[in-house]
């Protein structure tokens, strides 16, 4: 009982530090927290959603449809509502703002299409159960743990050593040193937002196969909850996401399993608070950046 | 230099007055007599208007009450609703089961308001921008979450039947004689009063040098925590003042009656209208908080079509709210009515504006 709770939660964790990387990458370029990411990781599940079930692709097909279509949509959100901002120089208050104004714009329109009421996500890998020491673990959470491993590892080789991934270093560096020296600023940010956005749809179709349903109010607090991870880990640090992410899964899972599951969504906002009241640059993150 | 003296003294008593409602001597008996037209309404009004008017109210207080951390501070606060949830169910809970009087529990209420006002300004301390306004909404679910859970307490989701109505000396208040009519338009009136006296002194010139520079503020002494928690007990205890009145109104309350699109109103009323400005609050809840109904009385002009072709006005309105609000941000950030103040800035008394202001 206590191995599954532990591998519940490194599954769901996973998944958690999946969309904490998103907000982390963009608050890197733009020093913003994209307050719309669990938005869009819930229309990420739902473009999954509407491959399989209406439209009968198959399953790999669906999810790099879906995927690609949520990788859009944030490069729209970037260029559709922020980027005017930033060429009026308004950054803070309003592209906080703006932000929160698409979220609500994304989650209503959902909700008005598909209505508000939960649909049946299909099991991805619903391959049975693995017993090890006694324990019956099922494949979905081994599978879902890997493939989050295998898009980290992907992302963080994308950031480490690709041009593009040295560009947005650059960018994250200093903005200005970076255009000086030929790099596209606008290009970078409408890059990270595409990855950010995909990874998040990617996260959004893990979590709803492994909760095995979809609604528009999905995300809300499965972004917080990524929120939190990213900001236990250390904002702007991917390594951090990926540790904050998988301390809030387990935690969670523990707590499951120690007081039930009335109270389990306290834990991740009670682990914020903590940690933005006592350490707010987090455990792997950089001194030195101003949080605004 | 005596003449001078004199003048000043006879002109004291309206300058007192006029600072409440911005200088021009003509506001006043202008301001007195919207209020007698405003306390003539029900009589001439539908109960249907009335009502609308009630919860423009309603959205209006918790409009001033947001200004003051949103506005005047400048923090985006999204659990705003959680006050008006504690001021809900603290009064519902002290008149039901505990038994109480009406305004002792309103007294209580509003204090455990302003408790919880002290509690997150200290918990959000460190923090600011879009940490800040995602902690606020943290808060929210946390609140509501242990609202919904806590059966022992507020009685889980069943939430709380059968809220005796508000009364004064026995009076009870209804909708047919006005009584919430008239004690929500004091309300409203005692927030602007409030707001009026705050921002017209020392508080409100160190709130508002915290918005526009904290760093700078606190280089000229002032003490940037200090002004926090104020607004944030303020706002706590305005919202749940409130949420005091809207539980007997309701007659009926759960977990389910305080959402985010709620908390989210709020945010768009005062950035519709303009963050930091009093007419901004009252012209965005004019506008806001009616939205669904003037929505559902365009939609019912089509009803010769048939129903599943008509969109359904509850959620499209908060679709229009997103849109506000990234259109407002993109066109006009600081709201319909804000920007800078016309009107020459107003030195402390005893400071002669002609030396003090060259």
């Amino acid at each position: 009982m206590f191995l599954e709770q532990i591998v519940n939660g490194i599954a769901i964790g996973m998944s958690y530090a999946l969309v904490a990387v998103g907000y982390s990458m963009v608050f890197g370029v733009l020093r913003l927290i994209n307050f719309s990411h669990s938005a869009v990781f819930t229309f990420g599940a739902f473009a999954v959603w509407v491959g399989v079930e209406m439209l009968h692709l198959n399953v790999f097909l669906a999810i790099l449809a879906g995927v690609a279509i949520t990788g859009v949509l944030g490069i729209g959100l970037n260029k559709m509502a922020l980027e005017p901002l930033r060429k009026k120089g308004e950054t803070g208050m309003p592209a906080l703002i703006t932000t929160i104004g698409m979220s609500y714009i994304i989650i209503n329109v959902l909700t008005i299409v598909f209505g508000s009421q939960m649909r049946r996500f299909p099991a991805l890998f619903n391959w049975g159960q693995i017993h090890i020491f006694g324990a019956a673990i099922g494949w979905q959470q081994v599978m879902i743990a890997l493939a989050c491993l295998v898009l980290l590892v992907t992302l963080s080789l994308i950031v480490n050593k690709t041009k593009s991934g040295l560009a947005m270093r650059a960018v994250q560096q200093q903005p200005t040193a970076a255009a000086i020296n030929g790099i596209n600023v606008n290009h970078v940010i409408t890059f990270v937002f595409f990855l950010g956005a995909a990874s998040a749809a990617i996260a959004g179709t893990l979590v709803a196969a492994y909760y095995q349903y979809v609604r528009p109010s999905f995300g809300d607090v499965i972004g917080l909850k990524a929120f939190a991870a990213a900001v236990l880990g250390g904002i702007g640090s991917l390594p951090g996401a990926v540790l904050g992410g998988l301390i809030v899964g387990v935690v969670e899972s523990l707590a499951v399993f120690a007081l039930g599951s009335t109270y389990i969504d306290l834990v991740a906002y009670l682990v914020m608070f903590a940690v933005l009241l006592i350490r707010p640059t987090g455990l792997l993150g950089r001194k030195g950046i101003k949080k605004v | 230099m005596k003449n001078r003296k004199e003048k000043n003294r006879t002109e004291n008593v309206s300058v007192r007055l006029g600072m409440l409602f911005r200088k021009k001597k003509a506001a006043v008996p202008a301001f007195l007599l919207l209020i007698v037209l405003l306390c003539l309404l029900p009589q001439v009004t539908s109960l249907y208007i009335q009502r609308n008017l009630i919860m423009v109210g309603f959205y209006m207080v918790l409009g001033f009450s947001l200004n003051f951390v949103t506005g005047y501070i400048g923090e985006v606060s999204l659990g705003h609703a959680a006050f008006y949830a504690i001021g809900a169910f603290s009064v519902s809970l002290l008149t039901t089961d505990a038994g109480m009087g009406y305004w002792p529990a309103v007294v209580l209420s509003v204090l455990l308001c302003g408790l919880f006002g002290l509690l997150l300004a200290f918990a959000t301390m460190r923090v600011s921008g879009t940490y800040l306004a995602i902690l606020t909404l943290a808060f929210f679910y946390l609140v509501m979450n242990i609202i919904q859970n806590w059966e022992g307490l507020t009685h889980g989701v069943v939430g709380i039947y059968d809220i005796p109505a508000a009364n004064i000396f026995g009076f009870a208040f209804t909708m047919k004689n006005g009584g919430y009519y008239y004690c929500i338009l004091a309300y409203v009136l005692f927030s602007i009063l409030i707001t009026r006296l705050l921002i017209g002194s020392r508080f409100g010139r160190a709130m508002k040098a915290v918005r526009e520079d904290p760093l700078a503020a606190t280089m000229a002494g002032i003490n940037n925590q200090t002004f926090r928690v104020i607004a944030y007990v303020l706002a706590g205890m305005l919202a749940g003042l409130a949420g005091t009145l809207y539980a007997p109104f309701c007659g009926y309350i759960n977990y389910l009656t305080f959402t985010y699109n709620m908390c989210l109103m709020i945010l768009v009323i005062i950035i519709t209208g303009g963050r930091g400005t009093m007419k901004g609050v009252i012209v965005g809840s004019l506008i806001i908080a009616p939205l669904g109904e003037v929505l559902r009385g365009l939609i019912s002009l089509f009803d010769s079509l048939p129903a599943e072709y008509l969109p359904d006005p509850e959620q499209w309105r908060f679709v229009i709210y997103g849109l506000i609000m990234v259109v407002m941000m993109r066109l006009r950030p600081q709201g319909i009515l804000g920007g800078k103040s016309r009107l020459d800035y107003r030195m402390p008394a005893g400071l002669d504006k002609k030396e003090g202001n060259g």
